[in-house]
């Protein structure tokens, strides 16, 4: 690769000057926000900004401390775990289908899966909006575990395929010469090499739903309230407090960062639905 | 591939091919049957809805039939095209910025060793946090007595700006975000695209003494290709949606500098109630990223075809 010629002392000095330059754009506003989270109110504000400081865990305990903090978490945690588990049994499946059969409406049933999810989000709150006050869903983990399950499906169904076209057709059919059954050989011949790639779909089906605002915003009020919910509303109610602000954040993304450095060798499949492999 | 597909081509003899016609069926229906309530329903009321006038707001009559008059509405709404106007901006000048800083990012980082790979991983953070924390992130950082990039301003000798009320200043200020957020994703997308390369051609090349200007221009860029139109589509299609960002930041101000069509579409719902109104604006939305959608498509399947030669 032309990158890895050798260099001149000069092109090296520059090269490793820009990454440093890159990691401090996109880092530092994480480490500045991490740092927030420690700060006594007095010094968050302080200009010019104290890099220096005495830490205290008040910000998080105060934030702990809210009555509904606790009950988001787990709301958060509910919905994103149910809604991914949910998903990811028929989304297998019908991954497998599109992996291994051939039939004339393949393609577009394929495409209309995927077409499900790259429709505007705020297009399918209004009915389902509509729809959820009618049958009174409103403000109920249930509307949002439905939701969140339906929209992770076409993208389980997407990555899957994707997966599965890279396990060898002929083991399936070995198999199936030995007189297993089709439901043997998705479990026990095919399934087990798919493991690494469902777990990776699962993650990013996590992370979406952990992080997703508008359809919870709409749908819930006070009962089923999730993260994004709860930090949105946090901003104009605690527009001033920064280390509670940033407390709260960082305890939303923490287990985010942590999945991502997991799968962090499918995060470019992940986010091109499995065009793009690394 | 090929040898998959050989294998497929193979195996299809009549009696098997009988036997599996019904279980892929099998296999599929959950996922249809759970996916047509929102993959079809909504597309349906929606574009019943458009042809009624809803005013929830008022003494509500229930809906009145007014046929296309919501979207003649649309076409005379100059307010509605100002906010599409934005989307179009903001999409346009975000989508080109990460793809300068992506393609500039990965070459830089793509070098095999423990620092660079040290780096990669911290870049991809700012891609999967919380969008709504993004929002909380840089509206600290943009303050405009005590942020911290009015500081670093202050220091520079520059006077201090209200980057999020100014209305010259808001746009590019959101458009900064969203670079933060998502160049890691073009990013990593041409780190895959460069890892991937054969290196036949370039070898070739730099015996041919190619400067490696004349390598990227040349060979690098073409054969990058389809991992960059889908990088773009798809970056495109989430901008041109955007609604987190500045509904946790700006709401669309200040004025409506910062509004685009989805909150324009928001807002005709559930702050003026005009449902049927909102619900035309949403078929034209869902048309416009349709057009892209159907592109994304035809590229995921000539890459595919690409791979597989």
């Amino acid at each position: 690769m032309f990158a890895n010629r050798k260099n001149s002392i000069q092109f090296e000095i520059i090269r490793y000057l820009l990454t440093v330059l890159l990691l401090l754009f996109f880092f530092f506003p994480i480490v500045y926000s991490f740092l927030t989270s420690w700060k006594q109110p007095i010094d968050a504000f302080s200009i010019p900004p104290k890099w220096l400081f005495s830490p205290t865990i008040e910000n998080y305990i105060m934030v702990l401390r809210r009555a509904d903090f606790t009950k988001v978490y787990i709301n958060s945690l509910v919905v994103t775990v149910l809604s991914t588990a949910l998903a990811v049994i028929p989304g297998v499946l019908a991954g497998y289908a599109l992996s291994r059969f051939r039939f004339r409406s393949k393609e577009g049933v394929a495409n209309w899966i995927l077409s499900t999810r790259m429709g505007p989000a705020i297009g399918i709150v209004l009915p389902v909006f509509i729809f959820a006050k009618t049958v009174h869903l409103l403000d109920s983990l249930g509307i949002l575990i439905a939701l969140y399950t339906i929209f992770n499906l076409s993208y389980v169904v997407w990555m899957m395929r994707s997966f599965f076209d890279e396990i060898p057709v002929e083991l399936d059919e070995a198999a199936q010469v030995d007189g297993a059954s089709l439901l043997q050989v998705i479990i026990q011949v095919v399934f087990p090499l798919a493991a690494p790639g469902l777990v990776a779909t699962s993650i990013f089906c996590v992370i979406m739903t952990w992080n997703e605002f508008l359809w919870a915003f709409m749908l819930t009020n006070r009962n089923a309230k999730t993260l994004p919910v709860m930090m949105n509303g946090f901003i104009t109610e605690q527009g001033i407090l920064w280390g509670q602000l940033s407390a709260a954040s960082v305890m939303v993304v923490l287990p985010i960062f942590v999945f991502a450095l997991i799968i962090q060798k499918n995060l470019v499949r992940g986010m091109t639905f499995g065009a793009v492999k690394a | 591939m090929t040898a998959v597909s050989e294998a497929r081509v193979a195996g299809a003899h009549p009696k098997g091919r009988r036997r599996r016609h019904r279980t892929h069926y099998l296999l599929l229906a959950p996922v249809i049957i759970i996916l047509l309530p929102i993959g079809v329903f909504p597309l349906l009321y929606v574009l019943r809805l458009s042809l009624f006038e809803a005013n929830v707001n008022k003494a509500y009559l229930g809906d009145i039939f007014v046929g296309l008059n919501n979207y003649r509405d649309f076409f005379l709404d100059a307010y509605t095209w100002r906010t599409l106007l934005t989307s179009l901006i903001f999409t346009v000048s975000t989508v080109a910025l990460e793809l300068v800083v992506g393609l500039g990012a990965a070459l830089l980082l793509q070098k095999e060793s423990r620092f660079m790979s040290f780096v990669r991983s911290l870049i991809l953070l700012p891609l999967v946090m919380t969008p709504v924390v993004v929002g909380v992130l840089w509206r600290m950082m943009y303050q405009s007595e005590f942020g911290i990039i009015n500081y670093f301003l202050t220091v520079l000798g520059f006077e201090k700006v209200s980057f999020l009320a100014e209305p010259g200043v808001a746009l590019p200020a959101l458009i900064v975000v969203s670079l933060w957020e998502y160049a890691p994703f073009m990013i990593l997308i041409m780190l895959a695209g460069l890892k991937s390369l054969p290196e036949e051609p370039l070898e070739a090349a730099a015996i041919d003494g190619a400067s490696d200007w004349q390598m990227l221009r040349y060979i690098v860029l073409p054969m990058l290709k389809p991992v960059i139109l889908i990088g773009v589509l798809i970056r495109s299609i989430d901008a041109f949606k955007v609604l987190d960002l500045m509904f946790v930041t700006t709401r669309g101000g200040p004025g409506s500098i910062t509004e685009t069509i989805s909150l324009r579409i928001y807002y005709t719902a559930f702050r003026f109630f005009q449902m049927g109104y909102a619900a035309t604006l949403t078929v034209i939305l869902i048309i416009v990223i349709n057009i892209a959608v159907i592109f994304l498509i035809k590229v995921f399947r000539s890459s595919q075809a690409e791979l597989a030669s």
